[in-house]
């Protein structure tokens, strides 16, 4: 027989525990559910519902481990979780979770052990919080993070890029030109020793070719790794451009047959690349052709653009057509890999000129068959041309 | 040949030795009258003691003045307003405004020689 007080107090306790299981069952943002001794779901709330998609009277009775992946359930997570809980009084893990509907979610789990007030088990306490959105803004500011390193070494690397252009452009060719220099005064002095002249000359050539190769360095660097050339374009007059092109040719190849075609051009182009263009193709045109032939160079303005055609006779078969794309190509050249004075280089200069034709938003084609081999510089005449 | 007043000097401003020596010694075999500054501090000082400084061959890349700052504070002070700059490098940045002349490196014995004669007489 209870007193009337006991009865209260009994009535007051279970209006509390009434009031207690309505807040847990409301609650919408967690996960609150409890679990029998062996695992098996025994209450739901409304966060548990909307978390996992269940409805109470789907998932009561079912053992807890349906909400893991397969790959936790065979490697049974779900029995050492229970393990801890039971052990440490509760057990919290963060991972993936799967819904009813089979999509995953990453979870926040705390598993506490109830006990009775005899020390004995009587099930678990579950609170399931979903940090999917956590979860992908971590990733995202990790790949964040990722990506920002990844900005930094490319910063990191053009930098070492451009040092590695001045150290090029700047340290390894005063001292060649200081040997260049000395050349030119003890061949002076020396006057007529033939043989000891040609010893300089050797030494001399050497030098040039070396710079040669520095400079095709740098240029296949710019064009490589810096992002381009940069062009410096100016009023240019191309025929008195190609004139002092073939002028220096033909004082560097006595015996050469050369002759250029064309009447004043006016246009807007970087002077000193386009030297080097025409100086690359007529110097080849002149080494490559047959010996004894001309080589004829011709301008030929059209009203937005011109073009100059740097012909040879074949000095054999005409280029294949095969290999005529890619004799335009970095690290190989068209014929043997003879590196006497004349052909110094590294074999990048078509790469480097059409580079640069290309810069000026023209091109450069190669058209060779059994009459000749003739390389087709297109400019495009910038803006102002014409009027300069 | 040294009739008058005697040929201007060639001011040579580089800061690497060997090239600067080998300049000298190219420009004066071949009859002309050089002074050398190992940076632009260097060839300001010259400018300052030599009165007859007729052509300024200079370097950019140098240290502790470089050449854009030598031309600068060449204009500042007003030194040597009539005196052609030659400018000789490889750095790949804009040659200051208001100098004479660029040559790209490398240069020369040809190139060297055709631009000195262009403004100073051999002594």
């Amino acid at each position: 027989m209870r007193t009337a007080s006991e009865e209260n107090e009994r009535r007051a306790a279970e209006e509390e525990a009434r009031r207690f299981r309505l807040l847990v069952e409301s609650v919408r943002d967690y996960g609150i559910f409890m679990l029998t001794p062996t695992g098996h779901v025994s209450t739901w709330n409304q966060g548990a519902a909307r978390l996992k998609g269940y409805t109470a009277n789907e998932i009561i009775g079912r053992h807890f481990s349906v909400f893991y992946p397969a790959e936790d359930v065979a490697a049974q997570k779900t029995e050492r979780e229970l393990e801890g809980a039971t052990r440490d009084g509760r057990f919290e893990d963060e991972g993936w979770r799967i819904r009813k509907d089979g999509t995953r979610f990453w979870a926040n789990v705390v598993i506490t052990a109830l006990r009775n007030a005899d020390g004995e088990l009587i099930g678990f306490g579950k609170v399931t919080r979903d940090l999917t959105e956590r979860k992908q803004t971590e990733e995202r500011l990790r790949a964040l993070a990722a990506e920002t390193a990844a900005l930094a070494e490319k910063a990191r690397l053009q930098e070492f890029h451009e040092r590695f252009i001045g150290i090029l452009g700047h340290d390894l060719r005063n001292p060649l030109a200081a040997l260049d220099m000395g050349v030119a005064l003890l061949k002076r002095q020396l006057g007529a020793d033939a043989s000891r002249a040609r010893v300089l000359d050797r030494m001399a050539s050497s030098a040039r070719r070396m710079s040669r190769m520095i400079e095709q360095i740098l240029d296949l660097t710019r064009t490589r790794v810096v992002g381009g050339f940069e062009m410096v374009p100016g009023p240019v007059d191309l025929r008195a451009l190609l004139a002092a092109v073939v002028d220096e040719v033909q004082i560097a190849n006595p015996t050469a047959a050369l002759h250029l075609i064309g009447t004043e051009t006016l246009g807007k182009w970087d002077r000193d690349r386009l030297e080097q263009v025409f100086s690359n193709l007529v110097s080849n045109a002149v080494h490559y052709g047959a010996a004894g032939t001309p080589v004829t160079v011709t301008l030929r303005p059209e009203r937005d653009a011109v073009s100059v055609d740097v012909h040879n006779h074949n000095a054999g078969a005409p280029i294949p057509d095969a290999i005529q794309a890619a004799v335009f190509d970095a690290y190989r050249r068209g014929t043997r890999d003879s590196r006497s004075a004349t052909t110094a280089g590294l074999g990048h200069g078509l790469h480097i000129s059409r580079e640069i034709a290309r810069a000026h938003g023209g091109d450069i084609v190669l058209h060779s068959n059994a009459g000749g081999t003739t390389f087709s510089v297109r400019l495009p005449r910038a803006a102002g041309a014409g009027s300069a | 040949m040294t009739q008058g007043t005697p040929a201007k000097k060639v001011l040579i401003v580089e800061d690497e030795e060997d090239l600067r020596e080998m300049m000298r010694d190219v420009l004066e075999a071949h009859g002309f009258r050089v002074v050398t500054a190992t940076d632009g501090q260097a060839a300001l000082e010259a400018l300052a003691r030599e009165d007859d400084v007729g052509l300024v061959l200079l370097d950019l890349l140098m240290p502790r003045m470089d050449g854009w700052d030598f031309v600068k504070r060449v204009r500042e002070i007003g030194a040597a307003p009539h005196t052609p700059i030659v400018v000789h490098s490889s750095a790949p940045a804009e040659p200051p405004p208001s100098v004479t002349r660029v040559l790209r490196k490398p240069i020369d014995t040809d190139r060297l020689l055709a631009v000195v004669d262009e403004f100073v007489k051999r002594g």
